[in-house]
């Protein structure tokens, strides 16, 4: 007399519920990579204001201070004006806060500068 | 006749085939229903599983793009800046489209020693970020008269120079009355140029060596000056996998920032 044995596999439902769960997690990956590449727009917005920050303050430091100001950039507006910590502050703030209420944005940079002080200069 | 007995202790190896024969042929596997479903179904989750992967290529190769964007962004800023603010002068290299500039890059300074020397030599303590070279460095030094640029024609080391730090060597300069006192600075004679998608610099009359990864967009980049001496710098960064241009960046600084 023989025995009957059964083979232990995968059903159709496993199978299906192991590829739904890779899909799951194949997603997590995306989400991943989706939140770096939100990560990285944002440095490159930073790096627009600090850039914008810096022309305005090699600006002053070079040329000197002539009263307070703004300019309209790609990366947001940069205006310069006296503070009470410094003698000049210079703020960038994303475009959008054009339309909105004054300070309800964070600005995305923040500069003091002393345009008086009097560092050495380049030489020739 | 042969009679084989399942299960034999004596025969192991015929015990493994006859399992498995039984095995298949009880094996119930699917119905042409159940198979076709799970293809359709396995089918659909792979070509969402193929998309999901050309998104995530797509997304990487932005986010690598931006990286060296970035990298060559803040290096190009930081040289630029140095070599501008610090350095002798600035000026456009003519005839080269706005990508080019003259500038006397700062490479260090030196303390005059009140030793006695030959006419055109002066003994130095010297400090710096390297040593001087005569092939592409010229002088700033005090004269009787204010300040003077000089060429740098001879550099030997000497065992004896002045002050707590530095290096004594014997400069040789183009210069006949050489001071023997004061603070002398050297330059490097070079351009800085945006060519080929990247910052290069030459020195002296050598080739254009890349500073920063070919990331740049050819026509939204450039370098120059205008008439009030700012050194303007501007940095396009180009699509991923074409060459529109996507985004400027826009520098401006001067030779004469104090800092």
């Amino acid at each position: 007399m023989t025995t009957q044995t059964t083979r232990a596999g995968f059903s159709l439902v496993d199978v299906l519920v192991a590829l739904i769960l890779f899909e799951v997690g194949l997603m997590s990956v995306l989400g991943l990579t989706s939140a770096a590449t939100r990560l990285s727009d944002s440095a490159l917005r930073l790096e627009g204001a600090l850039t914008v920050g810096e022309s305005v303050a090699d600006s002053l430091l070079s040329v000197g201070y002539s009263g307070p100001g703004s300019r309209i950039t790609p990366f947001g507006v940069v205006r310069w004006g006296p503070s009470s910590e410094a003698p000049v502050e210079i703020l960038v703030t994303p475009i959008g806060s054009l339309d909105g209420e004054p300070g309800d944005t964070v600005p995305l940079l923040r500069l003091l500068v002393d345009p008086t002080w009097a560092g050495s200069g380049g030489p020739g | 006749m042969t009679t084989v007995t399942v299960g034999s202790s004596r025969c192991p190896s015929i015990r493994s085939v006859d399992s498995i024969l039984r095995s298949l042929v009880s094996r119930g596997g699917f119905s042409l229903l159940e198979a076709t479903i799970s293809i359709v179904v396995s089918l659909l989750i792979l070509h969402m599983a193929f998309r999901a992967l050309g998104t995530e290529r797509r997304m990487f190769l932005a986010i690598e793009s931006r990286g060296a964007f970035l990298e060559t962004l803040r290096v190009t800023r930081a040289v630029v800046g140095r070599e501008v603010r610090g350095g002798g002068s600035v000026a456009p290299v003519p005839d080269s489209g706005g990508d080019s500039l003259a500038v006397r890059g700062y490479r260090g300074w030196a303390q005059l020693c009140p030793v006695p020397s030959r006419p055109g030599e002066v003994v130095v303590s010297r400090v710096g970020l390297r040593a001087p070279n005569p092939d592409k460095d010229s002088v700033l030094i005090p004269t009787l008269g204010g300040v003077a640029v000089v060429p740098l024609l001879r550099v030997v080391s000497e065992t004896v120079g002045c002050g707590s730090m530095g290096v004594p060597e014997r400069w040789t300069l183009g210069l006949s009355a050489v001071p023997d006192s004061g603070i002398a600075r050297y330059f490097e004679r070079g351009s800085l140029h945006i060519v080929n998608e990247a910052l290069r610099y030459r020195r002296g009359a050598g080739g254009r060596q890349p500073l920063t990864p070919a990331v740049l967009h050819a026509g939204g980049s450039g370098l120059g000056t205008d008439a009030s001496g700012a050194v303007h710098l501007r940095l396009g960064m180009r699509a991923v996998e074409d060459t529109a241009l996507m985004m400027v960046w826009e520098w401006s600084t001067w030779p004469k920032v104090r800092r």
